[in-house]
């Protein structure tokens, strides 16, 4: 009795540590600061960037793939907050997660953007926010920190992603945080 | 002392139990060609036309005799 016992201590202490590996990745969350990851233009695949060299900028982050029917429907949106806030320093990062990329490429032809759309190659970025759905929008601060995080993309829920981004792109002027570094 | 059969192979399912797929991996499985109905607006349709007609057997979910009219 006791050998038994004592397995089905060890089965549950096994199990448990799987439980712990498998949850070791978190997702970003508001007040996180945003992760630093390669990006390369969509159009120009030489011209790499690091997401932190953006910092001082208040961003937009939106993970995106052709597939993904509310992806699609947040396009509109995403250009119209673009225009709207552009002379504020504010920028939207569309960061493509299609598996061919030639998805993205053709699906841009047939419907371009005025924001910028950049592919995510090894799914690092994607990684480092460990994103939960798709769409998933995170709404980063000048200072390099995540302020919102909007799973989807449901007209209803409009209202209080503009009042996120109001707030991002009014607080922390650049010029604060340049004499703080 | 050997560890009994049934809790080695729970172990072992437990390891083998597959990989998890990311939410961006999901472009091959969003394709209407692996939707289980490739028809569902249809099936819908057809499953309402069926039930008006065939209510008073108690339509899909009850035997019995239906008219059978449409």
């Amino acid at each position: 009795m006791n050998v038994v016992l004592n397995l089905c201590r060890s089965v549950t202490a096994i199990v448990g540590l799987l439980c712990l590996m498998q949850g070791q990745t978190w997702a970003l969350d508001v007040g996180d600061k945003a992760p630093a990851c390669l990006l390369k233009q969509l159009n120009n695949s030489e011209n790499a960037f690091d997401l932190k060299q953006l910092q001082g900028q208040a961003l937009y982050i939106d993970f995106w793939a052709s597939w993904c029917g509310p992806c699609i429907k947040s396009f509109p949106y995403m250009s119209k907050v673009e225009k709207k806030f552009k002379k504020q320093s504010f920028k939207v990062i569309a960061i493509n997660l299609d598996e061919d990329i030639d998805d993205a490429k053709s699906f841009l032809k047939k419907m371009p953007v005025d924001f910028s759309t950049v592919i995510d190659e090894n799914q690092d970025c994607a990684k480092a926010f460990d994103v939960k759905a798709m769409p998933s929008s995170y709404l980063v601060n000048r200072q390099g920190i995540i302020q919102h995080v909007h799973l989807g993309f449901r007209p209803s829920e409009l209202n209080e992603l503009e009042e996120q981004l109001k707030k991002i792109v009014q607080s922390n002027p650049v010029s604060q945080i340049d004499s703080s570094n | 002392m050997k560890p009994p059969f049934l809790i080695v192979f729970f172990v072992l399912s437990l390891l083998l139990s597959g990989c998890s797929v990311a939410p961006w991996e999901r472009g091959v499985l969003s394709k209407p060609q692996m939707a289980l109905d490739a028809h569902p607006l249809q099936t819908e349709v057809r499953g309402h036309a069926y039930g008006s007609r065939e209510a008073a057997t108690g339509s899909s979910v009850g035997a019995g005799g239906g008219c059978g009219c449409y």
